[in-house]
């Protein structure tokens, strides 16, 4: 009895420990990144390559996963809504699902898939190969080198993601609307200008921003805590998702909340 | 495909400026739409109930939005509710005019509420618009008398819930106004005039005559309460009495519905007693129509009969006249010859001896 609460105590101060310990590391990150906009390092080029994969080379997906969102809302709404005769409520579900729900979160997930499991591995695999080493050994700094680039171009790429699948979604359902419902362009835009407010957008961008960090943080985080052996990455990248999974629901859990308080 | 760094730069240049284009470009549209750049003119004012109003809510006029409503609060002290709204400067040099009310229209079935504003009557617009802060009277609290005394344009609205919404508010007003009047005008003096049997108001001799009326109607059914006890007792007999009968296993009303009964069989035959009940009513038919024409034909004989048989009266008389004189009469007497009687051969059955 005294054993297994012996174990138990241990196991929650590790757990503290490597809590405070990702704070840490999330705060070493922050700072690094106030001193790389100063210092206009030569991680800019790193940054670039990292907007590059994570923004421009997941637009086509996003698009289309936009696209097929607001076609299904749009199907589905007008199906429902007609039948009690609030047609024009399709606008104000539209774009809250799009804008304030699914837009950030959605893209989260995709970049998630796509960018975390990347960055992961890809730093797990520079542990393993000792190339973080040789960097601490020629003195660069890796979270100045490596982790900040990431970090910013992760964020950056999401909120700017999460605004191509607003617009993709709000406004390009618009030609699947069409094959449905056939509606006027101005009264379609009108009706959904009408209907968004100011409150929806920043809430997507304050997201996708959110998720962004957490993802980035989570994914080096990670990637960096591979110790020795390649068995590890893999391990390491799933902790990376499931982690990014739930910190990113978490955080739209409370900016939901937050957004009605 | 591995693409040189500068045209991945250019590449994600044009991924930033066009994410940054777009969210601009839909920031201006929305604020076109929504006139975030033109100024608005903001008016306070007061309602009874805060009921269906939030933050935000459009004021219409003709089924124009035409402001919003930027405030809503409640004032503790006279338990009223206070709102600020603003409307916009397209609209506030023509219909912001004195006099002008706002109204709060709920929907009584739940299908939302709606918020109109009535500009006050200026009929060749020239009156100055109201300074901005001004108060404007709702419906309930002092609009409605300007709308009756004609100072302000109320336009009625062309869809019949609308109206419905509408009209119900001043509908629900006038029932509150008469329940207000009832309880304290009307309501205080019955239980006066129950309490203390006043006679000397209108109502309180009403109260009492309806008293009186109650007393004696309940004496008049307290002495028919025994009546009607019989009654109902001989009808709970009668009705025993026909329950016990439909219950009696060898009774008529069971042997009337038995399937194999006699009733039964006697009427399942193919119709045959049916047709010679048919025949024998149309022969009676018959024989009274005949029957009818020969009544016909002795109320037409009757006045003849009657002269033969007053003629044959009269012969007799003559008759007798005439033997009473040949009785009479010397010369003839015994000369006649004496006539033998020849008796009858018709005799019943009756008249032979045994």
């Amino acid at each position: 009895m005294i054993k297994m609460l012996g174990g138990l105590g241990r196991w929650l101060i590790l757990k503290f420990k490597s809590v405070f310990y990702a704070l840490g590391y999330f705060f070493q990150i922050l700072k690094e990144t106030l001193f790389f906009i100063q210092r206009k390092q030569v991680g800019f080029k790193v940054l670039i390559m990292q907007i590059y994969f994570t923004g421009v080379k997941a637009l086509s997906i996003i698009t289309f996963i936009a696209l097929a969102m607001g076609a299904i809302i749009i199907i589905q709404g007008v199906t429902v809504f007609n039948q009690f005769g609030q047609g024009n409520l399709i606008y104000v579900i539209l774009t809250t699902i799009i804008t304030r729900e699914l837009g950030p979160i959605l893209t989260a997930f995709i970049i998630i898939a796509r960018s975390g499991t990347a960055i992961a591995t890809e730093l797990g695999n520079m542990v393993v190969t000792h190339e973080i080493e040789a960097y601490v050994a020629t003195g660069i700094n890796p979270v100045s080198y490596l982790i900040v680039p990431r970090f910013l171009g992760v964020s950056l790429s999401l909120v700017f993601l999460t605004i191509y699948f607003n617009f993709v979604g709000l406004f390009g359902s618009y030609f699947i609307t069409q094959l449905i419902k056939p509606v006027d362009f101005f009264t379609y835009f009108n009706s959904l200008l009408a209907v968004l407010k100011f409150e929806d957008i920043l809430t997507s961008v304050i997201k996708s921003f959110v998720f962004g960090i957490i993802i980035s943080t989570v994914a080096t985080y990670h990637g960096l805590k591979v110790k020795v052996a390649s068995t590890e990455v893999p391990q390491i990248v799933i902790k990376a998702v499931g982690h990014g999974f739930i910190l990113c629901i978490v955080a739209n859990v409370i900016i939901t909340l937050l957004y009605y308080i | 495909m591995k693409l040189k760094i500068s045209f991945i730069e250019q590449l994600v240049g044009l991924f930033i400026i066009l994410a940054i284009l777009g969210i601009v470009a839909i920031f201006i549209f929305l604020g076109v739409n929504q006139r975030w750049f033109t100024k608005s003119y903001y008016f306070k004012s007061r309602f009874l109930s805060g009921n269906g109003l939030e933050v935000g809510m459009p004021i219409t006029l003709k089924g124009f939005e035409v402001g919003k409503l930027s405030k809503i609060t409640l004032d503790p002290l006279v338990r009223l509710v206070d709102v600020d709204f603003y409307i916009y400067e397209d609209f506030y040099e023509n219909i912001c005019k004195p006099n002008s009310v706002i109204e709060i229209a709920v929907s009584p079935i739940g299908l939302g509420t709606s918020l109109m504003f009535h500009p006050g009557h200026d009929e060749d617009n020239k009156l100055p618009p109201l300074a901005e802060g001004s108060f404007i009277v709702s419906y309930r609290l002092g609009g409605r008398e300007l709308i009756d005394q004609g100072l302000t344009d109320r336009y009625a609205t062309d869809d019949s819930i609308g109206a419905l919404i509408t009209n119900v508010g001043p509908i629900i007003q006038e029932v509150e106004q008469l329940l207000y009047s009832i309880n304290t005008g009307i309501m205080p003096e019955v239980q006066k005039a129950i309490t203390t049997g006043d006679r000397t108001t209108k109502i309180g001799a009403i109260v009492s005559d309806i008293q009186g009326i109650t007393t004696h109607t309940n004496n008049l059914i307290a002495e028919l309460d025994d009546e009607i006890k019989k009654v109902v007792k001989d009808i709970s007999v009668i009705t025993g009495g026909f329950a016990k009968v439909a219950e009696d296993p060898k009774g008529i009303i069971t042997t009337l519905l038995d399937p194999k009964g006699s009733i039964k069989t006697i009427l399942d035959d193919n119709n045959v007693l049916y047709k010679n009940i048919e025949v024998s009513l149309i022969k009676i038919k018959n024989i009274i129509s005949e029957l009818e024409s020969f009544a016909r034909f002795i109320t037409n004989m009757t006045p003849q009969i009657t002269g033969i048989l007053e003629q044959g009266r009269q012969a007799l008389d003559q008759g007798q006249d005439v033997l009473e004189a040949l009785k009479n009469n010397p010369l003839l007497r015994g000369g006649i010859t004496e006539k033998r009687e020849q008796p009858t051969t018709f005799q019943s059955y009756r008249d032979e001896d045994f």
